[in-house]
Order: C-alpha cells, then structure tokens, then sequence
C-alpha cells in the first residue's frame, strides 16, 4: 500500500470515530498489511504518520485516559465563525499584495477557501523575505521558550519577545540574559542554528522598552554621547522628520539646523552623516569631530 | 512543479476534496490549475489512490466513490475528509505578515473586513502570532501617502518639491503615478516624471511638497506592462549605466547584501570583489566614503575612480575648516 493511502485511510479511520482509539485499535480498523506486525515497526511508522499529519493541519490528539488518538476538531469553522466573504477576500488581496518569499510552503488559501474577487496578476505592494532561522525565532517567540544562538561570534540566550519586521529585515527583540537588558538581534545575522530551549515565563515589561531601535548608531555596548552637527537647509526638512523635532536644537534663519543626537556606535553615526556629504558638519564632541576630519584626510 | 512527494499530494489531495464535494463536482483543468497538481498526477491518485480509501470493512459502501467523466470529477462519500485542515504556523504567520503589511497601507477606515479576518484567523488557531508578529514598511509618511494613493486612484496628476538624492539638489517636477509599493523600509512611487519624460522612482520621504494639479492623465497600458518585479527595478539592467568593481574587506560585506550589483566573488583571502552599477555619482560618493580608504577601487571609469573620490573628501574638508556655520548667524532656538 502507498505511503498516500495509508495517510489517507489513517485520517478517514480518525475522524469516523466519535471516540478516541487506541493505536492497536487504528491498526484493526485498516486494512491488512497498513502497517506492520511488528509492534516496534508499527509504532515507528505510526508516529511519523502522526507527525506528518500535524504538520499538514491535522493534530492527532493523544487521551490519557483512554489511551487512545483523536483528530482535534476545528474550532474556526464548528463555532460558526468562519470567514465571511469580505473577510476572506480582503485576506486574499493582502496575501497577493505581498509577495513573501517563498518556503515550499502551500498557498493557505487551499485550506480557507479560493475567493473570486482576486487576481493573481495583482501587482504587489512589497516583497518580503524570510529566513531560515525566522521559524525556529518565531516559535520560540509564540511559545515563550527561551532561545540559544551565536551572534557575532558570541553565544547569546535569549527570552523572545517579539519578531519584527523593519527597514526590509527581519529582527528579534528578546531580554539578552547574560546582558541584562533588551536587545534586538537581526534574524539574517544569526549564525548557525536557533536553539529553541525550555518554556520561560515573561514578565510584564514596558512596551516602551520593546520599541525597535531604527537607529544602528545606537546599538552597541559602548555607553552613548551626544553628537552635535549642522546640517545645511536643503537636508534640514529630511533630517528634522527622521530623527524627530526632539533632535533639534536650533533653527538658523538660512534654514540650516543645528541636531543633537545621542551616539552609542560613533563609526555607525560617521558612515550616517556622510551620507549627507558636505551636507552635514559635525560640531562637537571635539573628538568626534577631529575622527571626521581624520577620516576625511585619510582618503587624500 | 513536476514530481510531488506523497506529502504534496496528501496536502493537495486533503483540499482538493472538501472543494470539490461542496461544488458539487469540478474539471480536472480547474482542479490541476487552481492546487497547483500536475493533471497526469492528479488523475492517478483520484483514480487509483483515493478510490481504494475509505473504512472498515472496506466494503464498496465503505469506500469514497470517485467519478471522472470528460475530465468532470465527481467526489462523493467522503465526510472523512471535510474537517477544515488547521493552518500550520508558518502558514498562520505568512497570512499575518501579509494583512499587517497592508494595513500599513490602508486607511483605518478600509480595515474592517481584513481586521475582522484575522482576528478570527488568530482566535481559531490558538496562536499568539498575531500579538508578537510586528511589520513596520516604510518610515511613516501618512501625509503624502494619503495623498500619493488619492491621485493613483483618481489619475490626478501631482506637482512636487522633490530632494534628488542622486543630483544631491531640490527640484520641482509634474508627476503621473502608476504603482506604490514599500522596499527596504521606505514608500515608493513609480511615476511618470513630465520634466524627465519617462518613469521615475520617487522615495516619499523625500518629497518636500505635493499639491494636486486640474489634470488627469489616462494610464498608459504600455507603461503599465512593463512593470517587473520591485528587486528589478533597484538592479539596472547591466551596460545601460557605468559600473565599478570594489574590493571589499569580509568586514563590508554588509553593502552586498544592501546595494544591487552585478557580480560578488570572493576571494582567497576573504575579500570579496564586486561589481556595483553606478546610477549615479553622488551614491558612489556616499559609499566610498563610508567605506574607508583600505577599499580597493579595482576598476572604475575615470570620472569615478581615485580622483573623484579624493575630491569628494576633500570638498567635505573644507567645509571643517571654514567658519563654523553656527556662528556669526543669527538663530532662532526652536
């Protein structure tokens, strides 16, 4: 018999049921020849089956009680609360609007339902890519288990928090154990694999705290500084709404603006502010400044 | 796809079922189309697969009963299989990415039907997805969204104050927008530029100033058909601009992964050498200076090469010893 039938005929025997049955009982109902006589053999195959069928959409419950196997129930469509119409289309053209990259993984609209208002032809609205490492951070994330990975060359042990999609990347926000303190991890940095590790109660932590950092300059472990820099009126307007009206510390009648930015990572910071050219000066600290003006030689 | 695993037609097969059964019968080009199930494939399991599964005792009565008849399928005798299949996590989470992402596109007042939609989707799957999964497209520019998707939507054409980030300059132009989208953590438009007489990007962050004008435009369906994919339209197609050839410490191999480019080979003593198309000279400007003296320029035109990388530092050097600007001006404190 095919490995197709027997899965086949295994969900067919599982869902008839009303009640659970047993693993010999499973083998009763089945065909003769589903699985082997051997106990040993039997067992292996069948909790590969099990395997299977819970990786596509089919739980197979396990009941102390009557040591027997059942198909979890959906409660999506059994409450009465499936998707109405304008629901399931709105999903469908957000699914089409956004091209994720794919994983091998099936259209879930297989499962919900195909809806006639969409076109595949729909021309999306972004793309967005995944990481290997990204099911593994999100797991650990959904079930509150704690993670163990090598990030710059460090090994780190994480408590998940969030997974974050920003500035086209994939980012993890957890509590840093060793470090003490929040910290954001970008998922494509990961080296190697996520360890997923035991199941680690959070403690309620300010939402404020869990914010992305947009800024790189200030990641890093160094402690941070102010940076003042003038920054000419044709970049003012740009600048003033990256980094927020707080930044500013003066407006010059040309419409130049003086910013103050807090600084962990200096060199971070320099790369920013030569993306402005000679748009942008930096002011003080005096050894930020003399490390421009340093730099800027050292090319001459 | 060609060959499917038994995992693959399970999958298929498991939808395929219930969709059939409820339409009361579908042809075998619908079917093969729709679930993506080659035809010679899907043919041989109905056939030969899933006519022989039911329940005990297997008796004819018990079995699922299958019939093709000029590529009309027919399933019946099949409640085993009408249980709603639950959405694996990975597949919950391309759903969320994908609703959340739009949301960031849409106004509130067009969420309902999809805020409803995956609210149940959460509730029914038991997972937490949906509250620690966060999707952020772009630096928030509502303003000109708003008003960038108005005109898309009405064919209105756009006057602009636009910062030109390659000519490093401010400048006024008419617009005609044909798509919107998000890339890297910034909104785009893709737009017919009058002054520049052909398609253009826009960065909305870095329009200073829109206004709506009285006319309209008609979309050009040429235009239109010509749209590739958004990685496409950041990759110049090679020959159509200058390009240069970098050789970057293993510490910089952050800008391959950040800027298109034509080639990246690594070398035996782990640099890597790489080929970047030039869109403009101010870019190459900015990277070169970002990346520090000790990057190798291994081929450059000669506009683009050691000269012109001097002189852009230089350029910024005198500013540092000229008058600091703060002083002598008379400022307003904010």
């Amino acid at each position: 018999m095919s490995k197709l039938e027997r899965l086949l005929n295994l969900i067919a025997a599982l869902t008839e049921t009303s009640r659970p049955i047993t693993r010999d009982g499973i083998k009763e109902k089945l065909p003769e020849g589903t699985y082997s006589d051997n106990k040993e053999s039997f067992r292996r195959t069948f909790e590969r089956d099990k395997e299977e069928l819970k990786n596509i959409g089919i739980p197979v419950i396990f009941d102390e009680a009557t040591q027997g196997y059942f198909v979890e129930s959906n409660e999506l469509k059994e409450s009465g609360s499936y998707l109405e119409p304008d629901e399931l289309a709105a999903l469908h053209i957000a699914f089409n609007l956004v091209r994720i990259e794919s994983t091998g993984q099936e259209d879930p609209f297989w499962k919900l339902g195909p809806s006639s208002e969409t076109s595949k032809d729909i021309q999306p609205l972004t793309e967005i890519p995944l990481d290997p490492s990204l099911n593994t951070a999100l797991t650990a994330t959904t079930e509150k288990r704690m993670v163990a990975f090598a990030y710059k060359g460090e090994k780190r042990e994480i408590n998940p928090l969030r997974v974050v999609f920003n500035r086209g990347r994939w980012y993890l926000v957890g509590y840093d154990l060793d470090k003490k303190a929040i910290r954001n991890f970008r998922v494509d940095r990961i080296e190697g694999k996520v360890e997923l590790g035991e199941i680690n109660s959070v403690d309620s932590l300010n939402q404020e705290d869990l914010q992305l950092n947009v800024f790189p300059w200030r990641y890093g472990e160094e402690s941070n500084f102010k940076v003042t820099m003038h920054v000419e009126a044709l970049h003012a307007p740009w600048i003033v709404n990256y980094l927020g009206e707080n930044s500013v510390k003066k407006i010059n009648t040309d419409g130049s603006v003086i910013i103050e930015e807090e600084v962990n990572d200096w060199k971070s910071f320099r790369s920013f502010a030569l993306t402005f050219l000679d748009g942008v000066k930096i002011l003080a600290p005096q050894k930020c400044k003399e490390d421009m003006q340093a730099w800027l030689r050292s090319f001459l | 796809m060609n060959s499917l695993n038994a995992t693959d037609r399970l999958r298929r097969l498991l939808a395929v079922i219930p969709w059939v059964v409820d339409r009361g019968g579908a042809s075998l080009s619908e079917i093969s189309s729709y679930f993506d199930y080659p035809a010679e494939q899907l043919v041989t399991d109905l056939e030969e697969v899933l006519f022989m599964v039911g329940v005990h005792p297997f008796t004819p009565d018990c079995l699922v009963d299958v019939f093709i008849s000029d590529g009309f399928v027919e399933i019946s005798y099949a409640d085993w299989f009408r249980k709603p299949l639950h959405l694996s996590p990975e597949e919950m989470f391309r759903l969320i990415v994908a609703g959340k992402s739009v949301s960031e596109y849409l106004g509130t007042d067009e969420l309902g039907s999809l805020e409803r939609g995956l609210m149940k989707l959460a509730a029914a799957s038991g997972s937490a997805v949906e509250d620690v999964v966060e999707v952020n497209l772009g630096i928030q520019d509502r303003g000109v969204l708003e008003i960038f998707k108005e005109a898309q939507r009405e064919n209105r054409r756009l006057r602009i104050k636009y910062y030109s980030y390659g000519k490093n300059e401010e400048n006024s132009r008419e617009i005609d927008i044909y798509r919107l989208f998000a890339d890297k953590g910034h909104w785009y438009a893709e737009a017919y530029c009058h002054k520049a007489e052909g398609l253009r990007i826009f960065r909305l962050d870095r329009v200073r100033q829109v206004e709506n004008t009285d006319e309209f435009y008609i979309p050009n369906d040429e235009l239109l058909e010509s749209f590739g994919s958004i990685k496409e339209i950041f990759s110049p197609k090679e020959g159509t601009v200058p390009s240069v050839v970098l050789l970057l410490p293993e510490e910089e191999k952050w800008v391959i992964d950040e800027y298109p480019h034509y080639a990246a080979v690594q070398e035996e003593n782990g640099d890597w050498k790489v080929e970047f198309p030039v869109a403009s000279p101010a870019w190459l400007a900015r990277l070169l200076l970002r990346l520090g003296p000790n990057v190798q320029l291994v081929k450059a035109p000669e506009s683009l090469g050691e000269t012109f990388r001097r002189e852009v530092a230089q350029s910024i050097l005198k500013g540092y010893e000229e008058a600091t600007p703060q002083k002598g001006q008379s400022g307003v404190s904010s």
